[in-house]
């Protein structure tokens, strides 16, 4: 479960509070904050806008508002719900298990504007590439940057690379990308820094259901490849 | 069918308070840039202070209504007219019969208009909010020349004529006074006492490639001590972040949910409304205060919405 009770308690600004838990990708510590994130939910308070984890932190997005009529400090409160969450949270067993999501990848050098030139990079084959690609099963860190986007990882070590200096202005709807030791798709056209490996034909965020996204914290993503001839965007 | 884009302008939306609750996906609030002249423009017409209004940019669209109406408008100083004849001030309870345009020929301060009408308008709603989300084109309405917006409900009686109220409101936001409030950010003390000084004393200017997003502000440039790399964890809207460039970029009510910059500092909420009636091009100066006083001045300018807002209700009885 990691060192979970180390943690930090700041302010953004006068409408939010962060707790972190250290600057780190870190599956364990992803875990905890997961967990303290649905804690979090199921024990919302009415002054609470959003509760928003990341790789290692979460933040509470407030109404300063709410806190006008009773003489009291939201610092203090949302301090003490943070702290009682965490004691909680370290005494729930680690019984859940993930959502495991297929997603099938096209790594073709015509849907994928980058494959080629890190495949070269990293002196390694398309099938290699491939293979290292989708041997691994892939945790779903935090949603972020786009609706629907899912921060993902941990890649293997042999085809991490850096994102672009300069992003793409146009990225398409359900490009599959590398950066650092991260792994996203696009859920749909943006402008984008990502390297491009490959495109998926799945719907990552649909506006017009209740549950929009595929992809949520705490789920488990493993990619498998599909030829050209079977991908349609 | 009860008002019609004839012309659109700029970037014309529909938009609330913003929507809530759904951060952790990646779905961001977007919402009111300017959330007190929301609230008098809703005072106005004697509505729910948060009923979603349209919020206009500069060129501003050629309105038609076309059912008599109750409306008002607020933010930026503009001179309009209704049908080229009558002058409609700003800040005022505007009576109206069916077939009027509204027309904006200038605008002499500020950067947003907000027009509400009295009911609202007849939104299909996405996840309990009517803000428009640009990027999705989804919730709200993005408009354009030729869209519909439908009112909640018609007028009980019939406009003869344009007719403007007596009484009006007053805005508690002033532009002619540039200083920007904000609480100190995670990242501040990674600068050293030398560059806190220089962010204090910086006339900002604001960049032309700001939005609803964003605010990128220009200024002699300022750094951490040592370059700082973050992972990814949440932001919020007045969020200063501080770009490699050494520039900071102030998020706006379309930011992402996340971010990986420094974060040196935080807009305070009662300053955005100012913030965003600000145009590219005009200058901003940082004035440090404690969160506690950021609370103040928030529940102070919230006090004075709210007594607009039932000094409004009464006189609209009166009507």
């Amino acid at each position: 479960m990691g060192n979970s009770s180390a943690y930090e308690f700041y302010a953004c600004g006068d409408h939010a509070f962060t707790l972190d838990f250290g600057q780190q990708i870190d599956v364990s510590i992803n875990r905890f904050v997961i967990k303290l994130f649905h804690r979090l939910q199921e024990n919302r308070k009415s002054y609470i806008l959003d509760i928003i984890p990341a790789y290692s932190s979460i933040t509470v997005v407030y109404n300063p508002l709410s806190f006008r009529k009773c003489n009291t400090n939201p610092q203090s409160i949302i301090r003490d719900y943070f702290a009682d969450a965490v004691q909680q949270t370290e005494n729930i067993k680690d019984t859940s298990s993930a959502t495991i999501i297929r997603i099938p990848v096209c790594y073709h050098p015509s849907v994928a504007p980058d494959l080629e030139s890190l495949c070269e990079h990293h002196h390694i084959d398309i099938d290699t590439l491939v293979s290292l690609h989708t041997e691994k099963t892939y945790r779903v860190f935090m949603n972020g940057f786009l609706p629907g986007f899912a921060y993902m990882g941990t890649v293997d070590d042999r085809i991490a690379t850096a994102r672009h200096a300069s992003p793409r202005k146009q990225v398409p709807p359900g490009s599959v990308g590398i950066a650092g030791h991260q792994t996203g798709i696009y859920p749909f056209e943006s402008p984008g820094g990502w390297q491009l490996i490959g495109r998926t034909s799945v719907s990552l965020f649909d506006a017009d259901t209740d549950a929009p996204c595929l992809l949520k914290p705490g789920d488990e993503v493993q990619f498998y490849a599909v030829p050209i001839e079977k991908f349609s965007a | 069918m009860s008002i019609r884009i004839i012309k659109k302008g700029l970037l014309d939306t529909i938009q609330d308070g913003g929507r809530y609750g759904h951060q952790h996906l990646g779905i961001n609030p977007t919402g009111i840039m300017d959330f007190v002249s929301m609230r008098l423009v809703n005072a106005l017409v004697g509505n729910d202070e948060h009923e979603a209004v349209i919020e206009m940019h500069w060129p501003a669209p050629v309105l038609k209504f076309e059912k008599d109406s109750c409306f008002a408008i607020s933010g930026a100083e503009v001179v309009a007219y209704v049908d080229n004849k009558v002058a409609v001030p700003v800040n005022r309870t505007v009576f109206v019969k069916a077939g009027s345009q509204l027309f904006f020929q200038k605008k002499i301060s500020g950067a947003r208009i907000y027009l509400a009408v009295q009911h609202g308008f007849n939104l299909k709603s996405w996840l309990n909010s009517n803000s428009t989300h640009i990027q999705l084109n989804h919730g709200g309405q993005l408009l354009t020349t030729g869209s519909v917006i439908g009112y909640k409900k018609t007028l009980s009686e019939t406009i003869p004529t344009t007719n403007i109220c007596s009484w009006y409101v007053q805005s508690p936001v002033h532009l002619s006074d540039k200083n920007i409030h904000f609480t100190t950010g995670k990242e501040w003390l990674f600068m050293s006492e030398e560059m806190k000084d220089q962010f204090k004393q910086n006339m900002y200017q604001i960049d032309h490639n700001s939005n609803r997003m964003g605010y990128r502000l220009t200024g002699s440039p300022v750094f951490l001590t040592k370059p700082t790399e973050l992972i990814s964890t949440a932001v919020t809207k007045g969020t200063i972040q501080l770009l490699p460039n050494g520039q900071p970029l102030v998020l706006m009510a379309d930011h992402q949910t996340t971010g990986g910059y420094p974060r040196i500092g935080h807009v305070i909420s009662a300053d955005i409304p100012k913030l965003a009636q600000f145009e590219p091009g005009e200058s901003i100066c940082f004035k440090e205060i404690t969160i506690e006083e950021a609370h103040n001045r928030l529940q102070e300018l919230d006090l004075y919405l709210t007594q607009t807002e039932i000094a409004c209700k009464l006189r609209m009885e009166e009507v």
